[in-house]
């Protein structure tokens, strides 16, 4: 009984804000089905923030499909709000990314060849 | 994007082959290059045998011995967004929206006046050539056809005959589903971060070569003092695909995932956020 509501815990909704670890500035969010793939990433991008005072992630145990990322603010802010401006700024930084790889496609200035295979 | 670096990341395509790319990403940070790297490897979705119907197998290989090999055969995956993962889907083992069929029958017939002949060579290769896909936008990669995919050697009076079903999924669940053979990744090739350690004898210089990417950084001065607040700015890649789909797609797949799962983040996170706020009675 204990496994099946543990497994519950962790697949409804993809992002929880932990129980007990929320006041206005800070806050531990545990996101289902995230790994350093994309965390690593949204910590860097939310400490760019100057307001942000604290930003982290872990993933307490490799079997769970899961990682906590805490997030502490200056009273400027909320630590829900760095982590909505996070989100927001690293998507827009992959469609920088996108933009910037699709303009250098076209250029076309590079070693092309579609027929050899390296 | 004034928060980022002078005008944010920059991308310098060095080749483009049919199914390998060189290209160099600065002035963005590592874990952002990293990201890349891992969703290209584990995230891109493609198609894969996934279910292997045996109606007769009297080869030397096992049956799943046979199902794993069919497994790891590329299939082209350029329309895979057509598909959906079954998980998805309404039906409940497969259907032609989530999956594509590829069948499979090949019989050794015994000739007499052969078998008596030592000369003639009777080993027959079954190989991915053999596959019939039902799907013409789905079938396996088969670039050579000189040297296609094999998947077991037969003898006279040995038949192999099976359906298989491929899937869409990701390499997450299993390598088989990986758009790319290897992501090279590589940055500061005089190591003057430091996040290297090398095993050495005597000196770093005289064992450990340096890599062609050099070539596009100062050479470290070694009277220079350690500059322990440097971060990396260049990130040479260079990925290889199964031939699934171009290389260029995969980078692109690759980044346009990483904006999905952002957007899904943030849907979620305002649901939690209303919820959360109900639950205190805000
Ligand atoms: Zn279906």
């Amino acid at each position: 009984m204990a496994d099946i509501n543990m497994e519950e815990e962790i697949d409804s909704g993809k992002v929880t804000i932990l129980p007990g670890s929320l006041d206005v500035q800070n806050a531990t969010f545990c996101l289902a089905d995230e790994d350093h793939t994309l965390c690593n990433a949204l910590r860097w991008i939310v400490m760019k923030n100057p307001e942000v005072d604290f930003a982290s992630y872990s993933i307490p145990h490799p079997s769970e499909a899961r990682t906590n990322v805490r997030i502490q603010t200056s009273e400027k802010t909320t630590a829900v709000d760095a982590m909505f401006k996070g989100l927001d700024d690293l998507s827009d930084l992959c469609t920088h990314v996108i933009s910037a790889f699709q303009e250098e496609l076209a250029r076309g200035e590079f070693e092309y060849d579609e027929e050899s295979t390296f | 994007m004034d928060m980022f670096n002078a005008g944010g990341p920059e991308v310098s395509i060095r080749s483009l082959k049919k199914d390998s790319m060189k290209f160099v990403l600065s002035n963005c940070d590592l874990s952002v290059a990293n990201a890349l790297r891992r969703v290209m490897i584990a995230e891109v979705p493609t198609m894969a045998i996934d279910m292997v119907e045996i109606e007769s197998n009297t080869t030397v290989l096992t049956d799943e011995f046979i199902a794993h090999r069919l497994g790891m055969i590329p299939l082209t995956s350029f329309d895979v967004d057509r598909i959906q993962y079954t998980r998805d889907c309404t039906c409940t083992l497969y259907c032609p929206n989530c999956s594509v069929e590829l069948t499979l029958h090949v019989k050794v017939n015994v000739d007499i006046d052969e078998m008596n002949d030592a000369t003639i060579d009777k080993t027959r290769h079954v190989t991915s050539i053999d596959l019939i896909s039902s799907d013409e936008s789905v079938k396996p990669v088969t670039d050579d056809k000189a040297h296609p995919i094999l998947i077991v050697k037969m003898r006279p009076g040995q038949e192999l005959k099976l359906k298989c079903i491929a899937k869409k999924g990701v390499a997450k669940e299993h390598a088989k589903w990986s758009p790319v053979y290897g992501v090279a990744f590589e940055y500061d090739p005089y190591n003057k971060l430091r996040h290297s350690h090398y095993w050495i004898e005597e000196s770093v210089e005289s064992e450990w070569f340096v890599s062609p990417n050099a070539q596009e950084e100062t050479p470290p001065d070694p009277n220079e003092p350690f500059d322990y607040n440097a971060k990396p700015e260049k990130y040479y890649m260079e990925l290889e695909t199964s031939g699934c789909m171009k290389p260029e797609d995969v980078v692109l797949r690759a980044m346009t995932i990483m904006q999905d799962k952002l957007g899904g983040l943030q849907i979620k996170l305002d649901d939690e956020v209303t919820g959360e706020a109900q639950r205190w009675g805000y």
